[in-house]
């Protein structure tokens, strides 16, 4: 679990680099607040198979959700474990269909229940609800609320949940641009799916994806795209693409350290908000005779323009 | 990982990704009523309190660079037209005309002209609540159903519900409907602002205009699951007046 601020990266040869970076937002700063925003990263494998799994949070920013930001810190540790643990069960399943029923089933409850689980022990451990008090437990959750978006990159298949505002895009090496998950119309202003609702596991937003030629996979909390023109805008579009070009033109390590100055920048000009972008250079997947396509993506430049379905 | 290439930061040298940056909109709209019976001390102190106010809602939401305020004003008698409008002025170029006086009172008509300002087509789903501030001393004229079914329509589209919806009353109260322009407010801890006096109109119209751009600007995000169908924001009481007898509209 990254520390505010920080800039972290995580690797696996065989698929790709994520990297992530969290700012306080510029109205935080201001006001003395710490940001509300986490992520989270994780790479390894598993009986030989590779994994490299990503996490994103937003902690509620209005008052009656006092505790979001470790809410939003319980958040990304909980999906990172789940979707961890979900790669060790499903390493010896060869059907995609499988592993993607699963993870549509069994996902959303499972990291729901979990962060339920680190949010009771969080609180208990603060005493600030009495151990099995079962009342007074459950109205803590919303002091705790979070938004939550999770990414797992497992062999030639990246499966994705959200629940809550934010972003998760994935840019191809062509240029398409790929929205997994639509926006979620039924919300209004500020209005946001949380981890603390009663019926949380019901909210998640799920898909998985062909892992195919990879592709830049990118994961934001809302504030970055509301610094532009909003998730469908084609201001933040425009953002997007060029990112995944300035990687392709200056190299993952160098962009990623530019980042904290982008987002500052960003939210000191426009939202306001705390900022959290995590990106994950997918690699091509591994052809049938077991090389790999000799596309570098640290030296490929997506084209701009390229065909958007997220419109 | 070294940030550094030459003596120059590595960040200095990557162009910062293209896409405009844009601040986030605040809708503000009043709705005046300039019917006949607003004649003389009311529609003047209008008038006044609303420039005096529209500095002061600057100030206020200068605390909140991320917002940027664009106001509109639609009056009405005996129809409703753009006082300021359609198109939204930044309130750095907002100047407030002399509002003048005839006709009847078709509030039924204004809150219609609102609606259609407030859909989701004209409207982005993602945007701070809007603010409304509605200022009457009378009785709509527009036939009941008419009223009725406006505020129907207003109450039916999302921006409608979750806006911040006031209303300030203008007199006495015998003279206007107080319970047809509490439906408009949808700020239950604040109901119906009864200016009786000049010095009230003046101290309701800021206080308003300033209390909901500040509480639309925080713009917090909270889980909708909790929130239920009201407003994205909810006010402080409003200020306690005491009416001077000597200066009664």
């Amino acid at each position: 679990m990254a520390n505010q601020d920080e800039f972290l990266c995580a690797s696996n040869t065989g698929l790709g680099w994520a990297f992530g970076t969290s700012r306080t937002g510029a109205s935080h700063r201001k006001n003395g607040h710490p940001s509300e925003d986490a992520f989270a990263l994780w790479s390894g494998s598993a009986g030989a198979v590779p994994c490299i799994t990503v996490a994103v949070a937003d902690g509620h920013g209005d008052p009656r959700h006092d505790q979001s930001r470790i809410g939003a810190a319980l958040a990304v540790q909980s999906a990172v474990e789940e979707l961890v643990s979900f790669h060790r069960m499903h390493l010896h399943d060869s059907q995609k269909n499988i592993i993607r029923s699963e993870f549509r089933a069994d996902f959303p409850r499972r990291v729901s229940r979990r962060w339920r689980e680190f949010v009771t022990d969080d609180a208990i451990r603060r005493e600030m609800v009495v151990a099995g008090s079962e009342e007074t437990v459950s109205g803590i959750f919303t002091r705790y609320g979070s938004t939550l978006i999770a990414a797992s990159v497992i062999a030639d298949t990246i499966l994705v949940g959200q629940i809550g505002d934010g972003d998760l895009i994935l840019v191809r090496p062509d240029g398409t641009i790929e929205c997994p998950i639509p926006g979620d119309t039924s919300l209004m202003g500020s209005e946001t799916r949380s981890l603390s609702s009663r019926d949380a596991h019901l909210l998640w937003r799920t898909a998985t994806l062909d892992r195919e030629d990879g592709g830049v996979l990118i994961a934001a909390t809302d504030g970055v795209s509301d610094s532009f023109d909003g998730s469908e805008g084609p201001e933040f579009r425009k953002f997007i693409q060029s990112l995944v070009t300035r990687i392709g033109q200056y190299g993952v390590e160098n962009v990623a350290e530019a980042m904290s100055g982008w987002l500052d920048r960003y939210s000191e000009l426009a939202s306001g908000d705390d900022m959290t972008l995590v990106f994950v250079l997918i690699r091509p997947r591994e052809s049938i005779n077991g090389t790999q396509d000799t596309v570098s993506p640290e030296k490929s430049s997506p084209p701009l323009g390229g065909s958007d379905p997220c419109h | 990982m070294n940030g550094k290439a030459g003596g120059y930061t590595i960040e200095n040298t990557i162009p910062i990704p293209d896409g405009q940056v844009v601040r986030k909109k605040l809708h503000f709209f009043w709705l005046a009523d300039c019917s006949d019976s607003m004649r003389g001390k009311k529609i003047a102190t209008l008038n006044q309190a609303i420039r005096e106010a529209v500095p002061e809602v600057q100030k206020a939401v200068a605390a909140y660079p991320q917002v940027e305020i664009v106001m509109r004003a639609i009056r009405f008698s005996d129809t409703a037209e753009w006082h300021i409008g359609p198109e939204p002025v930044p309130i750095e170029q907002f100047v407030w005309p002399e509002l003048e006086t005839a006709g009847l009172t078709s509030t039924a008509k204004a809150i219609q002209l609102l609606t259609g300002e407030l859909s989701i087509e004209r409207m982005p789903r993602r945007g701070l609540p809007p603010v409304c501030i509605l200022i009457s001393d009378g009785y709509c004229t527009d036939p009941h159903e008419e009223y009725e079914n406006a505020l129907t329509e207003l109450s039916k589209i999302p921006w409608g519900v979750k806006a911040v919806r006031l209303a300030i009353a203008i007199g006495d109260e015998s003279d206007y409907n107080e319970a047809e322009l509490l439906r408009f407010v949808n700020q239950e801890q604040v109901g119906l602002l009864k200016a009786h006096s000049p010095e009230e109109l003046v101290t309701y119209i800021k206080w308003a205009s300033v209390s909901a751009s500040v509480a639309s600007s925080r713009g917090r995000s909270r889980d909708a699951k909790s929130m239920g169908d009201v407003s994205n924001v909810s006010l402080e009481s409003p200020p306690t007046m005491i009416t001077s007898n000597t200066d009664l509209f």
